[in-house]
């Protein structure tokens, strides 16, 4: 029987305070002798706060899968969770081309790829959908650069 | 008077007049596009100020302050994406004002409530500039930790659903805000070695991340990507009456006076003004259930605010030298490269340049408030383009935004780790605002905290003792409090007409 979502969030967040307060201990030094309480403060208020939270939403999900055992509605929608998947690789394939090729070369393609991304039902045709990414791309990058003197990254292949 | 009248002359001029119309268009559009900001302006601006007059860069300077504080409402309403963290609290019934088909409502109550906000602020700091700034000296970190701890839990007590998300979203927030170097004593915390992290997470990185990149994929995931009714958004008229302003008069003149008051204080601003605000509109209001639905009172609450921080923020920059907000502090960096030191000192020996930056502000409110009356119809045409190419632009957008503040890839990785947070946060029902609220104020509050106890040589007491800060800190006690006296409350009086439903029954 799948738990209530409250549930689960308060597991993992019981999980997740557990493992930053083991952080706490090999990330953050406590210099001696000191008038206040120290950098190792806020992070156990920190700590405290989520673990108190986590604990109490775990009971909130437990007392109302005791009071209704039917599991929530499910966030995404059916293919939803692929979809998302895709589109955050999408995202992340971005930064590292971004980081290799540079803004320009990567921003038509990365472009182009968002749109088809994000286009729903929507049918496109590939050829206008091209040379509208390049457009969109050129007009950013010249907007920024030429612009307002942003430096965009040129990528450590072109460095 | 003789001052001020002199420097609204100057600003009058049609050089000076066509420069502050240039820049406050800019300034607009900086603000609605999501990753820039009137900072980045300012940023971009400040160099192009060196060969210029003080006065000609001070007018284009605080022309495009000006413009991109207002403007930052124009995507918050339009599209539910926040210019910058001043219009976050503007999303939650503007966007949804605009699904309903109100757009035209919604950019009319941001562009009127900008506009009151700064003209207001700006004519009682003039006003009263001297007189707030000696009352800030006796205001010590004790009444600001007190401040910032009440402004969390006022946001997270309002949480939707329930009050232990918020506190959890809010503890997420001050853990993500401990990484770096640490405020007082600058240890390094959570750093893993990465000389990146030693200035802890970059603000733009972790908005653009968890509001820009995580909205986008999420809403096109879940099947909810599609851009509101354009139709009605570019309605005809102005979009609101006078009824409309008396109908929210206190709502206006609260969010006003929070705006005012939290500008003021050093280190914060319009980024947490609008959330104070629409904390204190939602737990005011007759039906809080109402807001995050398209309650007009929640886009009153928030752009009052945000703009009334702006004069607020002027008065300790003017009077004190101390930046209000980010865009203050680059402010007075443009004193500094023009000469000349913010401070008491400043408005007794340059009343001509002190008077000038008021007046400046002022002229901008207004020009401000006529560009965007002329050109609202337009705003609206964001609308008309197609959901994947304006949001395939925003994605490429926020990643030039990620990057061009600190100009290292590492901030565009930290933005996409920010947005996995904030995907599996929408999946666990845990809302956002709480986070970015105790991230951004997680630096203040850990310094403030400190800073008392060390100066009280180890006491907590005065944290108690201080009138304002007990104050606020019982404000925050309730807030906490409030749900859970409500529930029980509410289960008391259900009890109660139950038993008096059976004993009828019985009878």
């Amino acid at each position: 029987m799948k738990m209530k979502r409250d549930a689960v969030t308060g597991i993992v967040g019981i999980v997740a305070s557990f493992i930053y307060l083991i952080l706490i201990q090999v990330q953050t030094t406590q210099p001696a002798n000191l008038l206040e309480p120290g950098p190792r403060l806020f992070p156990y208020v920190a700590f405290c706060v989520v673990l108190l939270s986590s604990i109490m939403l775990l009971r909130k999900g437990l007392v109302d899968w005791k009071k209704d055992p039917k599991p929530d509605k499910p966030y995404f929608p059916k293919g939803g969770k692929k979809k998302i998947t895709i589109s955050y690789l999408l995202l992340v394939l971005t930064a590292v081309c971004i980081h290799v090729f540079g803004f320009l070369i990567t921003a038509p393609f990365a472009t182009f790829a968002f749109i088809y991304d994000l286009r729903g039902e929507t049918k496109l045709k590939p050829i206008p959908t091209a040379i509208i990414s390049v457009i969109v791309a050129g007009a950013l990058y010249a907007m920024f650069v030429y612009g307002f003197q942003v430096r965009l990254p040129a990528g450590i292949l072109f460095k | 008077m003789q001052y001020y009248l002199d420097a609204l002359l100057i600003c009058l001029q049609p050089i000076n007049l066509l420069l502050i119309v240039a820049m406050v268009s800019l300034g607009i559009v900086f603000g609605a596009i999501p990753g820039l900001s009137a900072t980045l302006g300012i940023a971009l601006l400040l160099p192009v100020t060196f060969g210029l007059s003080t006065e000609t860069s001070f007018v284009l300077l605080l022309a495009i302050w000006i413009g991109g504080v207002s403007g930052t409402f124009i995507s918050a309403v339009l599209i539910g994406i926040p210019g910058s963290s001043s219009a976050i609290a503007t999303c939650f019934d503007g966007y949804p004002m605009t699904q309903k088909g109100q757009a035209n409502k919604a950019l009319a109550i941001g562009m009127t409530a900008s506009f009151i906000g700064t003209v207001v602020s700006v004519l009682l700091a003039t006003l009263l500039s001297p007189v707030i700034a000696k009352f800030a000296l006796t205001l010590g970190p004790w009444e600001y930790f007190s401040l910032c701890f009440c402004a969390i839990t006022l946001v997270a007590s309002l949480s939707k659903g329930n009050i232990f998300k918020g506190l959890m979203a809010a503890g997420l927030g001050l853990m993500l805000g401990t990484i770096g170097m640490d405020p007082i004593t600058s240890v390094q915390r959570f750093t893993f070695k990465v000389s990146y992290l030693n200035g802890g997470i970059s603000t733009v990185a972790q908005m653009l991340g968890m509001f820009a990149m995580c909205q986008i994929i999420r809403d096109s995931a879940r099947g909810t990507a599609k851009m509101p009714d354009a139709g009605s958004a570019g309605g005809k008229g102005f979009g609101i009456g006078l009824k409309d302003i008396t109908d929210n008069l206190l709502t206006i003149i609260v969010s006003f006076a929070v705006g005012l008051w939290v500008g003021f204080l050093p280190g914060m601003g319009s980024g947490i003004s609008n959330m104070v605000a629409y904390g204190y509109a939602k737990s005011t209001d007759k039906h809080p259930e109402t807001f995050g639905e398209g309650n007009p009172a929640g886009v009153w609450a928030s752009e009052t605010a945000n703009n009334a921080s702006l004069g607020g923020a002027l008065i300790p920059m003017m009077a004190l030298g101390i930046p209000g907000d980010g865009i203050t502090a680059m402010l007075i960096a443009a004193l500094t490269i023009h000469g000349l030191q913010a401070g008491p000192l400043f408005m007794t020996n340059q009343p001509d340049l002190a008077m000038l930056i008021f007046a400046c502000v002022l002229v901008s409110a207004i020009v401000t408030f006529v560009i965007q009356v002329l050109t609202k119809r337009w705003f609206a045409y964001i609308l008309k383009i197609p959901y994947h190419y304006l949001y395939a632009t925003i994605l490429i957008i926020s990643y030039i935004g990620g990057y061009g503040i600190s100009h290292v890839m590492f901030d565009v990785y930290v933005m996409l780790a920010l947005c996995l947070l904030s995907i599996f946060m929408s999946i666990g029902g845990l809302p956002t605002s709480p986070l970015v609220l105790a991230f951004i104020l997680s630096g203040k509050l850990e310094t403030y905290f400190r800073r008392g106890i060390s100066y009280a040589h180890g006491s907590y007491a005065d944290f108690f003792t201080r009138p304002l800060s007990a104050i606020l800190l019982i404000i925050a006690a309730v807030c906490v409090a409030w749900p859970f006296i409500s529930d029980h409350r509410k289960k008391k009086k259900a009890a109660a007409v139950s038993n008096a439903s059976s004993d009828v029954n019985d009878d």
